[in-house]
């Protein structure tokens, strides 16, 4: 027990460089500053609102939005971001308590540990629990998301084809015909939902390794080539992108800050 | 130059518990309200990470002559929202069903109607018009 303590006590103390976790914390503060930028200047999330019926002020939420912004680009400028974090990640919470998107939910737990971390612009070193714990909230995520998944109308391919075949139709993008065709076949669809099952519960597994075990070039690139090609087929797919870009920057910088120890 | 704010292992510990324990909580949730691996299918749960986890229909809705309702200007449930990232979407046909009504209920005019084309998570594929008057 008392190993235990000395260890904790050890670890809470034991530093890491800082520049991963501050390109991290840059990134993830770009991404969500397009992302906000964009449905506050078209008004997207209030038309969602509007059309689900939802009980929120515009007034109310233009606040919520303008707040967040203004809280993002304090993070870019590098100055005292951890209380534009925490701010960010106050009025993000403060929108998710009404609207839960996933989205939201994800921003508000990043945002509050990466407002852990101190990596403003000129300190080289910065504690190295927060970047830990970051890992391991990246892979509970991928469990979670994969374990969840296991349920018989996913495995099916009955949701992915619901979701696979209207944005096919719905989105501008180009679809090869081929694809669109395949999407028809519940088979295929199926093939899809248990591969997105395996890779999630493969990548919560590598992650771990990576956090509390061992680190080398090759398994970073099997986690990355892995990140890359599910949230860039979600993207393409499923027209999932600020989430799946916010997770690769997360990834990306995480196991690099791994790599630099 | 090192790092220069140092957190008490009390603060880390009592840190980990407050960000841990709610997405735990959300996980056991999600068996309290019957999720089952391989069974029975879960339910939405804030926190506890079920994206994509969740039985879906989705609906393309076009109307025959475009709807102005409140601000807003469409002949698509499409064209309200940016089609990348924020299609208004939901996750069953019934609902597709009652937005329409209630749109069209909303809309000026009375002698509209509405297609939809649905493709629901039993893998099929449905056509349904809905007289607007």
């Amino acid at each position: 027990m008392k190993s235990l303590v000395t260890d904790f006590k050890n670890w809470c103390q034991t530093e890491i460089p800082a520049r991963p976790l501050r390109a991290l914390r840059n990134a993830f503060a770009a991404i969500w500053l397009v992302y906000d930028l964009i449905d506050l200047t078209t008004g997207q999330t209030a038309k969602n609102a509007f059309i689900l019926g939802m009980n929120l002020d515009p007034n109310w939420l233009k606040s919520s939005q303008v707040i967040t912004i203004l809280c993002e680009v304090g993070i870019l400028l590098g100055w005292q971001s951890r209380w534009f974090l925490l701010g960010a990640c106050v009025s993000r919470a403060w929108l998710g308590t009404i609207y839960s998107l996933n989205d939201f939910l994800y921003f508000t737990v990043v945002a509050l540990l990466l407002a852990q971390a101190d990596c403003d612009a000129g300190v080289e070193m910065t504690p190295r629990w927060p970047r830990d714990l970051l890992l391991l909230q990246t892979t509970w995520m991928y469990f979670c998301s994969s374990l969840l998944k296991m349920n018989p109308d996913f495995l099916s391919g009955g949701d992915l084809y619901a979701r696979g075949n209207y944005v096919a139709r719905a989105l501008p993008f180009f679809y090869p015909k081929f694809y669109v065709s395949w999407l028809g076949h519940m088979s295929f669809d199926s093939a899809l939902a248990w591969t997105a099952v395996a890779i999630e519960l493969l990548l919560a597994i590598l992650l771990l390794l990576l956090t509390c075990r061992f680190h080398n070039r090759g398994l970073r690139n099997l986690i990355l080539v892995l990140t890359l090609a599910v949230h860039i087929f979600a993207a393409y797919a499923y027209n999932v992108f600020f989430f799946g870009a916010s997770l690769i920057a997360q990834v990306y910088f995480l196991t690099l800050s791994r790599a630099e120890e | 130059m090192l790092a220069k704010v140092r957190r008490h292992p009390l603060y880390v510990a009592i840190f980990i518990l407050l960000i841990g324990v709610p997405q735990f909580h959300a996980l056991l949730q999600q068996f309290h309200f019957g999720f089952r691996p391989f069974v029975q299918n879960p339910t939405r749960v804030s926190y506890s990470w079920d994206m994509f986890s969740n039985k879906v229909d989705r609906c393309l809705v076009n109307f025959a002559v475009p709807l102005s309702v409140g601000p807003l200007n469409f002949s698509s449930l499409r064209d309200i929202g940016l089609a990348f990232e924020w299609d208004i979407i939901f996750d069953r046909v019934e609902d597709y069903t009652a937005v329409t009504r209630a749109l069209c209920q909303a809309s000026s005019h009375q002698t509209n109607s509405a297609k939809l084309h649905c493709f629901t998570s039993q893998g099929q594929e449905l056509e349904d018009e809905i007289p607007c008057n």
